[in-house]
């Protein structure tokens, strides 16, 4: 073997815990970044693909009656692929004993032989005597039974009921039980008329042949609307989907979250490495122009040492590329669970495995060559100067200028030692910003949101709203919920799917004597009482709806009536895309009706647990079956559980980033006190005792630390910003005002001591050489 | 050589080896005895020259006497400390009161200016508060002739100017002896010279001055002359003693 070659051999030994060090970073970091990579490639091919495997209704006609003839028609009709009959109501379902939970009863011909809207089978599921209803699998860890088993419910007339549960269905197009707070079911008529003995189909679900924009899709629904009525089967109304999964925004957030992961884990990977192969260059710059000085030129020495980096870079690129996939199926299948969607290929495209592999080698690599190239270039007379006499930094000589003032020569001499090698320390400073700051900017961004939504919760005049899946008699609404001693006040507004500006959506109206609208004003006004033309819309439906601006001019349409309207208000209402206007602008569109599909109450103010119960039973012995509560500590609830996809994975982020943050730390403060062993000896010789040293170590990495910290809370004020800007525009469409985690400050400040501690030891540890060994060492 | 005064030749010893070995051992080799049953007195107010091959233990010696390394055999008595019975700790504070220790390498911290570095040397004690340890350092650098070079980080200092500041940081806290390791090694023959007349000055004034050396010049101006070999003392002018 070449004696050059042997040479670096012999480093790779006598070095071998730094080198080590070195490959552990790259393997964690390309793993990361594979993994990452990865696990978003996995899930953005995986999210759509359930979607569509359920073939979701592009069309669902509403009947008071769906009739197999009404049926019939639509399937004949062009550009349709299926069309099924498909009834709903929502009734309770008891997960714990004493808490009941809503239940979205689905009913079908066959629930497990669907062409539109498909269920699958996600256990065994059994035949019983017995009504049996199959349930969503995202309800089986608050519903915890197995099939075969007796689940207990509640009938729409509030009396106790039992079924079977026949097993547990995969339903792609839902949103998870566990963040919606409510259980899915599906059962034949039969079974379901157990719950709600009027029960009927009253919906035709439809799939196009070739699916496209909601559009396209209401366009053919008024086409089919239109032969429907000519055959005498007028159907209520038309919805036409929206082309995505109702928690798009959710899993685009979580997918985000990732690719963040991905780059954080190789910026500091690469950081990291940089450290390392700058210490390892520092201790070659000698040996380097020993080489010089025997005749070797830049293209003898370069080759030699890349050759070296690009062979312990190909080392752990080959361990990291089977860990990363490791990582990112582990990830995908963490974040399918979170999601509820099934994983059916379980493999990224091995060109994202590459291209991530790829990028993430030529930034090592680069990391690496900078130090190899800087030592290389270094003068000859430079290099073999003796120790301690080079150069310091510039930073170091611009220190010299600030007036130091009380401070202790000791001190001093710490302090301007931190900013010694200012790339390494602003490295180990970076890494562990990073990792601070994602943990700070979950906190924050935790803490904000929940903040944002109490604060709109709480300016809501109502605690209750129940909605009802068709209107009632307000007198009769107003009559059930005064029934109730939780109930302190109550109205009962109506609401209608109206087409606008391009789209549809709700349109609430408010009844005149309202004092439960208080949404607050974003932009514009309120409307006026007395106007019969003026709708006010909600931040996410003008974020939905571009066109509806304040001042802007609309036409709402409802079945064949249209009404010309000005919106004169954006108001802020969490994750509500909702139009208001006042019952006469409403009674203009709709036309007159003393009926209402929306009751808001105001509770007693006192103990308030079970309130949505009681309100529940009441409107059901009065005949009248809510589809939906929405009571304020649900909507936290299921807020919160909707947070916690993204933010357990940038809590997993923030951990992973910290801990590299925290190891460059303490690799930093290690290499320091063998980098500098001699000048350490030579304290220890001029009569510093071991704890001085250990001291000015000390002092050192807790600047550092310090230095960390600052930029960690800075860099989590802005990225906390830049987060609560894209959750006010994706997820709450409210205003998020920040709230710095002094919680999360705290953690990360113990982190710090944790780490300072182990440092602490560490270099207690390696100040035991002797000063004679200290002095010896080169 | 040159001659001591009668009253230096009176003084009790301030440094005393009996018996001192010191023996290095590494995995899977035989130890290597770096120094063999040493017994050495140099009296206060002594200018000794220790001289040597490479290898024959001069800078053993050296550690050992400023409390750097410890002895494997032997007792080492400095300046009125047994000081192969002290802990690290109380070595440090013996050391930075009894001993100044000047370097080939020069050794100064290099993000510390001249003064800086004179005055990290008094922070080990409580010899000088902080008030006086600025003004003493200035002093000291002027004693050395590099006063005008205090502001100075030491890469912009000439080796002989390093030197200087060195010899001023190993004064810094009035120390009974200096020990010096190659003082001269790095340095022209001007600066080389100079070097030499300050240390002699020093050892006239009352220090007791050791230098490890290979510079005849430097022995030369020596009080007294101690020759290593492989570990023993082979020759001393002051007295002859068999290798054991």
């Amino acid at each position: 073997m070449n004696v050059v070659w042997r040479k670096l051999g012999g480093d790779l030994r006598a070095h071998r815990w730094q080198w080590l060090a070195m490959v552990i970073a790259i393997v964690l970091g390309g793993a990361g970044m594979i993994g990452a990579q990865g696990a978003r490639a996995i899930l953005e091919r995986e999210i759509p693909d359930n979607f569509e495997r359920a073939h979701p209704a592009d069309l669902t006609f509403w009947f008071d009656t769906a009739t197999p003839a009404a049926r019939d028609l639509i399937r004949r009709a062009p550009g349709v692929a299926a069309a099924e009959l498909r009834g709903g109501f929502t009734t309770r379902i008891e997960t714990a004993p004493g808490k009941w939970l809503p239940l979205r009863v689905s009913m079908a011909v066959d629930p497990m032989a669907l062409a539109v809207s498909s269920v699958f089978a996600d256990s065994n599921v059994t035949t019983s005597s017995r009504p049996a209803l199959l349930i969503e699998r995202s309800g089986r860890p608050m519903l915890k039974g197995r099939p075969g088993e007796t689940i207990h419910a509640r009938t729409v007339a509030g009396e106790d009921a039992t079924l079977a549960l026949a097993g547990y269905v995969f339903d792609p197009a839902v949103a998870p039980s566990t963040q919606e707070q409510t259980l899915y079911g599906y059962g034949t008529l039969a079974a379901a008329q157990a719950l709600h003995p009027a029960a009927r189909f009253d919906q035709v679900t439809v799939a196009m042949q070739a699916p496209g924009s909601e559009r396209d899709a209401a366009e053919l629904g008024a086409d089919i609307r239109a032969a429907l009525t000519a055959a005498g089967l007028a159907p209520l109304r038309v919805d036409s989907r929206r082309a995505t999964h109702p928690h798009d925004a959710l899993m685009t957030a979580m997918l985000r979250a990732l690719t963040v992961f991905g780059w954080m884990a190789a910026v500091l990977a690469a950081a990291l490495t940089s450290y390392f192969a700058l210490a390892w260059m520092r201790r070659e710059t000698t040996q380097v122009a020993v080489m010089k000085t025997l005749g070797a030129r830049r293209r003898h020495i370069l080759p030699l040492y890349l050759a070296c980096a690009a062979g312990v870079l190909a080392a752990s690129l080959a361990m990291a590329l089977p860990l990363g996939n490791a990582l990112g199926l582990a990830t995908a299948d963490f974040q399918a669970g979170y999601t509820n969607i099934t994983i059916h290929t379980r493999a990224a495209p091995v060109t994202v495995a590459l291209q991530a592999a790829a990028f993430f080698a030529a930034l090592v690599l680069a990391s690496m060559l900078l130090p190899v190239l800087l030592a290389c270039r270094r003068p000859v007379i430079d290099a073999l100067r003796g120790p301690g006499i080079a150069a310091p930094s510039l930073a170091i000589r611009g220190a010299l200028r600030l007036p130091s003032g009380a401070l202790a020569v000791g001190s001093r001499l710490a302090l301007r030692n931190v900013w010694r090698r200012p790339w390494r320390a602003a490295m180990v400073v970076l890494a562990f910003a990073c990792g601070g700051a994602l943990l700070l900017t979950t906190r924050t961004n935790f803490d904000s949101y929940v903040a944002a939504i109490d604060n709109n919760q709480a300016r809501r005049g109502h605690d209750i709203e129940v909605l009802f899946a068709k209107p009632h008699d307000i007198a009769a609404l107003l009559r059930a919920a005064a029934s109730t001693p939780v109930t302190a006040a109550a109205e009962v507004w109506q609401r209608a799917r109206v087409t606008m500006a391009g789209g549809s959506a709700t349109l609430a109206a408010f009844p005149d004597d309202t004092r439960m609208f208080t949404a607050a004003l974003a932009q514009g006004r309120y409307i006026s009482a007395d106007s019969g033309s003026e709708i006010v819309v909600t931040r996410f439906l003008a974020d939905r709806l571009p066109l509806l601006t304040a001042g802007a001019s609309a036409e709402l349409g409802f079945g064949e009536s249209r009404l010309p309207v000005t919106v004169v208000g954006i108001v802020e209402e969490i994750a509500a895309p909702v139009a208001y206007t006042n019952a006469r602008t409403f009674a203009a569109l709709t036309g007159p009706q003393p009926k209402g599909a929306s009751l808001r109450v105001r509770l007693v103010p006192t103990d308030a647990t079970g309130a949505d119960n009681e309100l529940d039973r009441a409107l059901m012995r009065a005949g009248m079956v809510p589809a939906q509560i929405i009571s304020a500590g649900m909507v936290r609830d299921s807020l919160i559980e909707h947070f916690l996809v993204v933010g357990d994975a940038m809590r997993m982020i923030a951990f992973a980033v910290a801990l590299l943050g925290a190891i460059a730390l303490g690799a930093m403060a290690i290499f320091n006190t063998l980098d500098r062993r001699r000048e350490l000896a030579i304290l220890r010789a001029i009569g510093a005792p071991p704890g001085a040293v250990v001291r000015l170590m000390l002092i050192e990495a807790g600047s550092v630390l310090g230095a960390g910290l600052v930029a960690a809370v800075a860099l989590s004020l802005v990225i906390s910003r830049a987060l609560l800007d894209a959750g006010e525009r994706m997820l709450l469409h409210i205003a998020v005002p920040m709230q710095f985690s002094w919680l999360g400050l705290v953690q990360l400040a113990a982190g710090a001591i944790l780490t300072f501690a182990v440092i602490a030891l560490v270099i207690a540890l390696q100040s035991r050489a002797t000063a004679s060994a200290g002095l010896a060492y080169e | 050589m040159m001659p001591m005064n009668a009253s230096s030749q009176a003084t009790a010893p301030v440094i005393s080896l009996r018996g001192v070995s010191r023996t290095f051992a590494a995995r899977g080799q035989p130890p290597f005895h770096a120094l063999k049953a040493i017994d050495l007195d140099i009296p206060a107010r002594q200018f000794v020259a220790i001289l040597g091959k490479s290898g024959s233990g001069k800078s053993t010696l050296l550690n050992l006497i400023a409390g750097l390394d410890r002895a494997s055999t032997g007792t080492i008595d400095c300046a009125g400390s047994p000081i192969h019975g002290l802990g690290e700790s109380a070595l440090a504070a013996w050391r930075a009161q009894q001993v100044g220790i000047v370097f080939q390498f020069f050794q100064l911290l290099p993000t510390l200016t001249a003064c800086e570095n004179v005055m990290l040397a008094m922070e080990y004690t409580t010899r000088f508060p902080r008030p006086l340890q600025a003004p003493r350092a200035m002093a000291l650098l002027e004693r050395v002739g590099v006063a005008d070079q205090a502001g100075k980080l030491p890469h912009t200092l000439s080796g002989g100017q390093q030197q200087r500041v060195a010899i001023a940081r190993a004064l810094a806290n009035d120390p009974s002896i200096l020990l010096a390791d190659e003082p001269t090694g790095n340095l022209d023959s001007v600066n080389s010279g100079e070097i030499e007349t300050l240390l002699a000055t020093l050892a006239d004034e009352g220090k007791t001055v050791i230098a490890v050396t290979h510079d005849v010049a430097l022995a030369g101006r020596a009080h007294r002359v101690i020759r290593l070999t492989d570990g023993c003392v082979s020759a001393d002018s002051n007295a002859l003693r068999a290798c054991a």
